[in-house]
């Protein structure tokens, strides 16, 4: 189990932003234009260059409109599917606590991690050529300073520390904890009030099941058949040989 | 000993870029397929170069698929009676001094590789594509992880019929390489294993 972990309670989120822009300011990313589609919502999702962004979930329930957050982001996964598929060695790592870090200049862009995340989450810039993702502010967390997002979130509802800890606190209020166990247990869990299909998020976060069976059967099938096609032509040469022609008429 | 041209320089061009494509493609792919053959990538100047090289090896790749399927496919797309009987003694291979009934320019065994060379090589292309720009083609995520499994299976089937090709093509039938790099072959090396075809030439000539 990871050291650390972020754990957001949605019933806490005023919907400020306020993480998003920390996040932005931090980590240098430029602004992204975006476009006005009926909600306050701003941007409509993550980005190369957006690595944290809240979702809105606006609906109306008898005549009273019902408004619910969800700060979004990397979610730091134990088992991480993006790291299982990474063929550069260090691009996407998982460190001990509990950070998946995507290292930009190792980063050859080839995008597997994109078609692996089960939250959606790294994206691809087109002019670098590269991925980008949440490193859970590694270089703050690596000098004792917290995310910039839990740092900034007002109401605290963004809280980073030991992992043992925010879950047994959060247990004691008797509250719900998403993304405890799955993949492994997630570095960033999440207090929602809704299910978490309602946020947009899966309800069983797990491994894709092509990308299992890209990993774990295709590839190391593709080894018994290739060494199984070398071993036979080594033994059709011993045993059975070429087939000369010189000296012989017909076929 | 008497000489007959097999392939002309055209030919034996094709294919000799479509097999040194095929071998960067290779080299350059094989860097991605496991973490543990990710030291191949520093053949071509690390992984963005060796990406690189894959991309465009695999345009030129594609192109000459089909320059060799229209190329070839008079010769090897249509299969007769005597390609059933080869099919049956599997062309003599499984023993020794069995009888293999004559063959045109391209024996029965040599059709279907045509035929899995050009099916591999346009879904190679259409996957590759994919593969490469996923965000531009806006395709689904589903699709794309798809495309990883097909890639494979066919990178890993095609490995498997290519090594076979080149032990045929080499030491298993002496003789035969002189083919591609002086495009002549031993006239007795063409009678006993083309006999259809070499009965064709003669009497073109
Ligand atoms: C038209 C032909 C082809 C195209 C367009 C193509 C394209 C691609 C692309 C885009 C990738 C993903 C990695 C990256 O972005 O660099 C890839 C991976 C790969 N390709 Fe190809 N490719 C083609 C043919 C081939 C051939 C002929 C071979 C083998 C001889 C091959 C072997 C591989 C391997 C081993 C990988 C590693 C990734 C994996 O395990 O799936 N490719 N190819
Ligand atoms: S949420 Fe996605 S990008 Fe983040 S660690 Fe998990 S698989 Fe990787
Ligand atoms: S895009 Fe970058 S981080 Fe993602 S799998 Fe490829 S090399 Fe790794």
């Amino acid at each position: 189990m990871p050291k650390n972990a972020m754990l957001i309670d949605v019933s806490r989120c005023i919907g400020c932003r306020a993480c998003q822009v920390s996040c932005k300011q931090w980590n240098r990313l430029p602004a992204v234009k975006s476009s006005f589609a009926g909600s306050y919502e701003n941007p409509s999702g993550l980005s190369s260059a957006t690595w944290r962004y809240v979702r809105f979930r606006e609906t109306v329930e008898k005549g009273e409109i019902r408004w619910r957050f969800l700060s979004f982001g990397c979610m730091h996964c134990t088992n991480a599917p993006c790291v299982a598929v990474c063929p550069v060695p260090g691009a996407l790592i998982r460190r001990d606590d509990g950070t998946v870090y995507l290292d930009e200049q190792k980063c050859t862009g080839c995008k597997y991690c994109i078609s692996a995340c089960p939250f959606d989450v790294p994206h691809y810039d087109d002019a670098k050529g590269k991925v980008y993702k949440c490193n859970l502010c590694a270089d703050r967390t690596g000098n004792g300073l917290q995310p910039a997002c839990a740092k900034t979130c007002p109401p605290e509802a963004i809280k980073y520390g030991n992992r043992e800890s925010l879950i047994k606190l959060a247990k004691t209020d008797g509250k719900k904890i998403y993304g405890e166990n799955d993949l492994g247990g997630l570095s960033v869990m999440y207090v929602l009030q809704e299910s978490p299909s309602y946020y947009g998020l899966p309800e069983r976060p797990a491994l894709p099941f092509a990308t299992a069976l890209w990993k774990d059967i295709i590839k190391p099938l593709g080894y018994l058949g290739v060494g199984a096609t070398v071993a036979a032509i080594i033994l059709h040469y011993l045993i059975i040989g070429p087939k000369r022609y010189k000296g012989k008429e017909g076929g | 000993m008497a000489m007959i041209e097999r392939h002309n320089p055209k030919e034996r061009a094709v294919h000799s870029i479509h097999a040194i494509s095929f071998i960067i493609l290779l080299l350059t792919g094989i860097g991605l397929y496991s973490k543990s053959f990710f030291g191949i990538t520093k053949i071509f100047g690390g992984v963005d170069w060796s990406r690189f090289f894959h991309h465009w090896a695999g345009v030129v790749f594609i192109i000459t698929v089909f320059l060799i399927y229209f190329q070839w496919k008079d010769e090897a797309s249509v299969f007769d009676e005597d390609d059933k009987e080869w099919f049956r003694v599997f062309g003599g291979y499984l023993g020794k001094g069995v009888k293999v009934p004559p063959s045109g320019k391209f024996n029965a065994g040599q059709k279907v590789f045509f035929k899995m060379i050009f099916y591999a090589g346009v879904l190679f292309g259409i996957t590759g594509i994919i593969m490469w720009i996923p965000q531009i083609l806006s395709i689904p995520k589903f699709i794309v992880q798809l495309t990883y499994i097909l890639h494979d299976m066919i990178l890993i089937g095609l490995v498997m019929g290519v090594l076979t090709h080149v032990y045929l093509g080499t030491i298993a039938n002496p003789g035969t390489i002189s083919s591609l790099l002086t495009g002549q072959v031993d006239e007795q090396w063409a009678r006993h294993h083309h006999e259809k075809w070499y009965k064709a030439m003669k009497k073109g000539k």
